[in-house]
């Protein structure tokens, strides 16, 4: 037959191949990053609840809604030395607490320093901005530090004044069932909303209130019957997180920005 | 026959599972609840009506030496895009469909209607063919997989419609629907009521 000659038996299987080849590839680039989306659900769910997207101990079931509010978390990586941004070509895949357990990307903490009780400090760290149709951007910060017994895991969202904490969630601890366990409790993080971390001097004010008659301060938060120790390690990472080794000057710096 | 028949003739007369028992594979594995079911009726019915159409296309072009090979190209194109797809915007019941999405690429129902039907057809004809393929496919699958999820765990699409003794209902749950194997009985059931129905039935 005239159609089976070499020729044409090329052409018509390359241009096959080609056709089905870009089909192929069009639709994996065009699908790969909202699948990557999802990949980090849990994440992006925790840094949406600590931003008050939705609420605390929704299940991941929506997913096309879920997809939509992911895309108003934007990320970007914090060099915490400089304060400054890194550009870096993979932003959505930079997992800071893989990088932890890497020598090359952590920086040894002397003791005075380290009021986390981390021993080693990331030199990247990813912040997140939460963007809203409602309100105006927050941000959500990693934070994490020694409690009782375990490492306490959470994020921190702060409104736009880079001061008032617009909410806080320990997403992980291994502190004492029923007594330092409580700081997941939604009772408690709830308790932080509207408090500021800086004073007018821009000071770092945040501390446990220790009386209970005496009235609150927006510097304040009420401590934990029984779970002194764990509170304390929240504090004390607290204070290192929002000090001179975390993000302070990145924060200051922010300020300045809104002010100038 | 009048054109309308390609597309109704394979719902139950010539119904693919049910007849021509093809595509098996997919039918047992993907029935044990009925969304993961939906899904995978779905995608072989996109990746039958477009590969039947591009073949048919095609079909005077494809050189006969490597017809097959283009053919399957082309279907395994069309499935991977479909793969993707359902990755992306059903990700949990991609998890439970794991690899029968990418065999569909071997189910013989593709193949089988691109080298019986889209080779020999019109492209208009062979979408009514694809389509009317695709439905009977899902049918028979949907039928299975309804069977399979009410008396196995008493839920439809995942809603509880028995309820369980074990919550105090008067349903107790069927655990042999859970398995693979009860998909071939129930299977069995519906080949045979199509083959008693359709008293002409030929072996070819």
């Amino acid at each position: 037959m005239k159609r089976d000659s070499l020729g044409k038996t090329l052409f018509v299987a390359f241009s096959i191949v080609l056709v089905c080849s870009l089909l192929v590839t069009g639709a994996v680039t065009l699908l790969r990053p909202i699948q990557a989306a999802q990949k980090a659900p849990q994440n992006f769910q925790r840094i949406l609840q600590v931003a008050g997207l939705i609420k605390q101990d929704v299940e991941i079931d929506k997913q096309e809604n879920m997809v939509e509010l992911f895309q108003q978390i934007e990320i970007s990586i914090l060099d915490l030395n400089t304060a400054s941004y890194i550009t870096p070509s993979a932003s959505n895949k930079f997992d800071y607490r893989q990088s932890l357990s890497e020598p090359q990307s952590t920086t040894p903490l002397s003791k005075s320093a380290d009021l986390a009780n981390i021993e080693r400090k990331p030199k990247q760290m990813p912040i997140y901005w939460v963007h809203s149709s409602t309100s105006k951007a927050k941000i959500v910060l990693p934070i994490y530090g020694k409690g009782m017994w375990s490492m306490i895991h959470g994020y921190i969202a702060l409104e736009r004044d880079f001061n008032t904490i617009a909410g806080v969630y320990f997403y992980e601890q291994a502190d004492t069932p029923g007594i330092g366990e409580l700081i997941q409790q939604s009772d408690w993080s709830t308790s932080w909303q509207g408090k500021k971390l800086y004073d007018a001097n821009g000071n770092l004010a945040l501390q446990i209130n220790k009386s209970k008659s005496s009235s609150k301060s927006t510097h304040q938060i009420d401590g934990i019957t029984g779970a002194t120790k764990t509170v304390n390690g929240v504090i004390n990472l607290i204070h290192f997180w929002f000090g001179e080794q975390g993000y302070r000057s990145f924060l200051s710096k922010q300020r300045e920005s809104l002010e100038g | 026959m009048k054109t309308f028949h390609y597309l109704t003739k394979p719902i139950i007369e010539n119904n693919p599972i049910g007849v021509q028992v093809l595509g098996l594979c997919s039918a047992l594995a993907i029935t044990q609840s009925l969304y993961p079911a939906l899904i995978m009726a779905t995608a072989v019915i996109c990746v039958l009506t477009f590969s039947n159409v591009v073949i048919s296309l095609l079909r005077h072009v494809l050189p006969s030496s490597i017809r097959l090979i283009l053919e399957m190209t082309i279907i395994a194109s069309a499935v991977i895009v479909t793969d993707e797809t359902i990755k992306t915007i059903a990700p949990d019941v991609s998890q439970i469909l794991s690899v029968f999405v990418g065999l569909i690429v071997t189910n013989c129902i593709i193949l089988g209607r691109a080298e019986g039907f889209a080779l020999m057809h019109n492209p208009k004809l062979s979408l009514l063919d694809a389509i009317g393929n695709g439905i009977g496919y899902s049918v028979l699958i949907i039928l299975v997989a309804t069977i399979r999820e009410l008396f196995g765990r008493g839920t439809l699409l995942g809603e509880i419609i028995f309820i369980p003794s074990s919550d105090g209902g008067w349903f107790l749950e069927n655990k042999f629907m859970a398995l693979p194997s009860s998909a071939f009985f129930i299977l069995g059931i519906f080949v045979w009521v199509i083959n008693a129905k359709t008293s002409n039935r030929t072996y070819d």
